[in-house]
């Protein structure tokens, strides 16, 4: 029984591992290894409470809300969160492509981090790709109210990557 | 990128291989954060058995005043520690797969139930406390050689001083993760 559970909870981690770093990376503007901290804060909760998913929604979704979760608990109460800087343009970069794409990264996770918590969730999840009926499950608010917000979230988010304000 | 769906393109192919180590640290750690639980209570339960059988014992020899003066102090730093390590067992139960405005009103609640802690029954468990080592001091006079008995109740000032600026610590620290709450949901 806990071998099946760890081969699942193995599994789930090596599918979800990129998605769930990519969340994680955007609550801290870019911080690779903060994000990884929390990545690692994520799944070890996932294992202590992995027999209570109690099958009412699909796995990916009660992934995420505990990932939201977490991260956003970890960003209240433990300091090393707010030293979270934007690093990616310290790292040595000699193809002028990746330079591009590390100047347009740091500008997104600046403009994601300029929005409130409960908005970096919406948007973080809306980039992954997860279906706004799941987010708003995730997020605990009506599918319309959400995909208001959301058009108004994508639309400040697309100004403020294009022109460095929100 | 000039439309979000080109945002979105990019956010999508952000993609890191696979930490396959952290498996194994996860498990680590899983396993010592139950084995630092079950030590704690072991630790715990130790030092209440040994500071009850003190107890019983120093009744039969001591005076009633330092007997209830000893009961107030160990009693009201036991209530404490157990008041503590219940609010601790109450955050690790509150549900992390709930929504996240469900979990956000639920941790909102467990910490303004910890600020009541902090400024209602924490100040009242240390007066209780402090009654306490008042009642002790006519025994340590008698019983305590000049030096031992003045180095007892100087050394109570700065320890006074240090639990006054525990509970401001902590008092700020609650009062830090409630404000950031509340900015959390804030029109931006």
């Amino acid at each position: 029984m806990i071998k099946d559970s760890k081969i699942d909870f193995e599994k789930l981690y090596r599918e979800q591992y990129n998605k769930v770093l990519r969340l994680c990376m955007g609550y801290v503007k870019g911080d690779e290894h903060l994000a990884k901290d929390l990545l690692q804060e994520v799944f070890i909760k996932v294992w202590q409470h992995w027999n209570g998913f109690k099958g009412g929604s699909q796995r990916s979704t009660w992934l995420y809300r505990i990932t939201v979760n977490t991260c956003l608990q970890q960003l209240r109460t433990d300091q090393k969160y707010l030293k979270a800087s934007i690093e990616l343009l310290d790292k040595e970069t000699t193809v002028s492509e990746s330079i591009d794409k590390e100047q347009q990264f740091k500008s997104l996770y600046s403009c994601i981090y300029q929005l409130t918590k409960e908005n970096q969730s919406i948007i973080l999840l809306e980039l992954e790709g997860i279906p706004q009926k799941e987010i708003a499950l995730i997020i605990g608010i009506e599918h319309n109210a959400l995909r208001t917000r959301l058009n108004r979230i994508k639309t400040q988010l697309t100004k403020c990557v294009n022109n460095e304000n929100i | 990128m000039k439309t979000f769906e080109e945002i979105q393109n990019s956010w999508s192919q952000n993609k890191e291989p696979i930490d396959e180590t952290l498996l194994s640290t996860i498990s680590n750690r899983v396993h010592h954060l139950k084995q630092k639980n079950r030590i704690t209570t072991a630790v715990l339960i130790a030092t209440v058995a040994v500071l009850v059988i003190y107890l019983i014992w120093v009744g039969y020899t001591a005076p009633m005043s330092f007997y209830v003066g000893l009961f107030l102090m160990v009693g009201s730093i036991s209530y404490r520690v157990i008041a503590e390590l219940i609010s601790t067992q109450k955050l690790s139960k509150i549900a992390l797969d709930k929504s996240y405005h469900n979990h956000k009103n639920a941790i909102e609640k467990y910490y303004r139930s910890r600020l009541m802690l902090h400024k209602v029954f924490t100040p009242i468990i240390l007066v209780v406390y402090w009654i306490g080592f008042i009642m002790l001091i006519p025994t340590f006079k008698e019983n305590l050689s000049n030096f031992w008995f003045n180095y007892t109740w100087i050394s109570s000032i700065p320890i006074a001083i240090a639990m006054i600026f525990f509970i401001r610590y902590h008092i700020n620290k609650e009062q830090v993760i409630l404000h950031k709450l509340k900015e959390e949901v804030a029109v931006s």
